[in-house]
């Protein structure tokens, strides 16, 4: 049963492609626009004179953080990165040393935004790989490993 | 020519399978694919020193191969012709990354992670300090190997691993003859030097 | 700089690259050269470890995986192409690949269908076997929220660095030092977020 609409979706997406809406170009015709990573540390509570994470980058942050990480009271940025999506390149989202991004562009998504292959760096090794749909206005909340009472999360988020 | 891994009696030959490939059969390239990743892993892996990045860039040489199939004449052999294209890729990758070059980030991102066991064929039992020894020997060459430029190593791949002729080579680089005998007798000298000790103890 | 014109016949009789008649002529020459001969068994010491421990094959990591991925991304990028040939469909028909494809669309299955507007993520892998990746649309933050469990925890101890770093200008400066006891300088340039000053990073 799950094959058979596993199938239907896969025909569904074929048929639709066509009359998809053409994806929208960016200016700079070298790269898919640009993305704004974060790390992020989560806590339990507010450390005393401690202000709540906030970013024009992703409107409403730490509100939105707190609804996906309900166990967190309190959300740090730690490091951040705005960094262009090359189109014929790799690109790296770097807001720390220690836990990072690897963005590699497969192109525009229909209705806008774009297909990346994530690779989720900690140190020297691969985390996790993903290939996602990214779009603006819609982040990315990546819930990386436990650092001091807290978590640490790590943010992307498609600039518009 | 690169020694193809010819298919084994009864197997279909290659260029059913790249006729199939062609006509839209994705069954057939994924046969194409399981005989030769073997190959293209070990190109890449050799060229970047980086499992991680060596496993993705021998997917992208095969993504790369099927989008170029419809230009593909049967005019050499496939895996002739797969091996142009991971080549590419690769020395591609390597040119970029320079490019882009984050310094000291960039030579934390490389520093590579050799998988004990994971990158070499299989071999007959080893007594365990017999196999100790080549498990050090063959970090000592690949740490060798990763010393050269990537100019030098890619010669040295293409000449000693894949067997291809000085005319093979510099039609894939590409470059003169007098370049890939130049690079070729450097990159022998360097390694001469870094494991003068180690096989000639070996040998 | 070129190569000096007796290494030159060394090298082309090492690879394979002379004539009978100069093979013959060097031969002779290896007889009677002991310098030359040295340096011959020398490099051809050094070609056979080398093609003992650089392999011209090695096994895949996650070789399955490698084969499934390809055909994920290839019926994604491109369309299917008129001919005789099977479907891509028809594919799934292998019991294998069929099931490596069914974990990847079930993990497409198990978000929204695609409404255009959020991000969504439409396979993961783990290298590790010990961590494990769950994605969820979050409604209330919206967000797609990719969770790793199993994942070893960074030591306390340990400083993390972070970098405030735009496109527009390029600048680099640590934020969070291991004795930092300020907030970060603000410049014209910058609109990005106030980031929580924390004096203490140890």
């Amino acid at each position: 049963m799950k094959r058979l609409t596993a199938l239907c979706c896969l025909a569904c997406a074929a048929l639709m492609l066509p009359a998809a809406e053409a994806p929208r170009r960016p200016p700079d015709p070298a790269t898919e626009g640009k993305v704004w990573g974060a790390l992020v540390h989560a806590l339990p509570v507010a450390p005393p004179g401690s202000s709540p994470a906030d970013s024009p980058h992703v409107p409403n942050l730490a509100a939105r953080l707190a609804a996906a990480f309900p166990e967190s009271g309190h959300f740090e940025i730690l490091g951040e990165h705005l960094q262009d999506v090359f189109r014929e390149y790799e690109s790296w989202v770097v807001p720390s040393k220690d836990l990072f991004l690897k963005v590699d562009s497969k192109g525009p998504a229909p209705g806008g935004g774009v297909n990346l292959h994530l690779q989720f760096w900690r140190d020297q090794q691969v985390l996790v790989k993903t290939d996602a749909v990214l779009r603006p206005g819609s982040p990315l909340f990546i819930g990386g490993p436990r650092w001091r009472e807290g978590r640490l999360i790590f943010v992307l988020a498609l600039q518009p | 020519m690169p020694v193809s891994s010819a298919p084994e009696p009864g197997e279909v030959p290659d260029h059913d399978l790249v006729r199939r490939s062609q006509a839209g059969d994705s069954r057939a390239f994924d046969l194409l694919v399981t005989r030769y990743r073997g190959r293209i892993y070990a190109m890449t892996y050799h060229m970047i020193q980086n499992e991680t990045e060596a496993w993705d860039l021998a997917q992208e040489a095969f993504i790369k191969a099927w989008r170029a199939l419809p230009r593909f004449k049967m005019d050499s052999a496939f895996y002739t012709w797969l091996y142009r294209i991971a080549h590419n890729v690769t020395y591609d990758w390597l040119r970029k990354k320079r490019i882009q070059g984050d310094g000291e980030f960039d030579d934390e991102r490389t520093e590579h992670r050799v998988a004990a066991g994971a990158e070499t064929a299989p071999r007959g039992a080893d007594a365990p300090d017999e196999a100790l020894r080549n498990a050090e020997l063959g970090g000592r060459i690949r740490a060798a190997m990763g010393q050269l430029s990537e100019d030098h190593r890619q010669v040295i791949v293409m000449r000693e691993i894949e067997g291809l002729s000085y005319e093979e080579i510099a039609a894939a680089v590409p470059c003169s003859l007098g370049t890939v005998m130049s690079r070729l007798f450097y990159a022998r000298k360097k390694l001469q030097e870094l494991l003068k000790d180690t096989y000639e103890n070996a040998a | 700089m070129k190569t000096p014109p007796e290494d030159t016949e060394l090298l082309r009789w090492l690879d394979d690259e002379m004539t009978p008649l100069e093979r013959e002529r060097f031969a002779a020459r290896l007889t009677v050269e002991p310098a030359l001969r040295r340096e011959a068994e020398s490099l051809q010491a050094l070609r056979r470890t080398l093609r003992e421990h650089l392999p011209q094959e090695m096994a895949v990591p996650h070789a399955d995986f490698f084969n499934s991925q390809i055909q994920v991304r290839l019926a994604r990028e491109v369309p299917a192409r008129r001919g005789s040939g099977p479907s891509w469909l028809a594919y799934l028909r292998l019991p294998r690949l069929a099931a490596a494809a069914a974990l990847v669309l079930l993990a497409v299955l198990v978000l929204r269908p695609d409404s255009g507007v959020d991000s969504r993520v439409l396979a993961t892998y783990t290298p590790d076997p010990e961590v494990h990746a769950t994605t969820h649309f979050s409604e209330a933050a919206g967000a797609t929220v990719l969770l790793l469990d199993g994942l070893e925890e960074m030591p306390a101890e340990r400083p993390l660095v972070g970098f405030r770093q735009g496109a527009a200008d390029q600048q680099l400066f640590s934020v969070h030092q291991q004795n930092a006891g300020s907030a970060p300088p603000a410049t014209a340039k910058d609109e990005t977020a106030t980031l929580t000053a924390n004096a203490s990073r140890e």
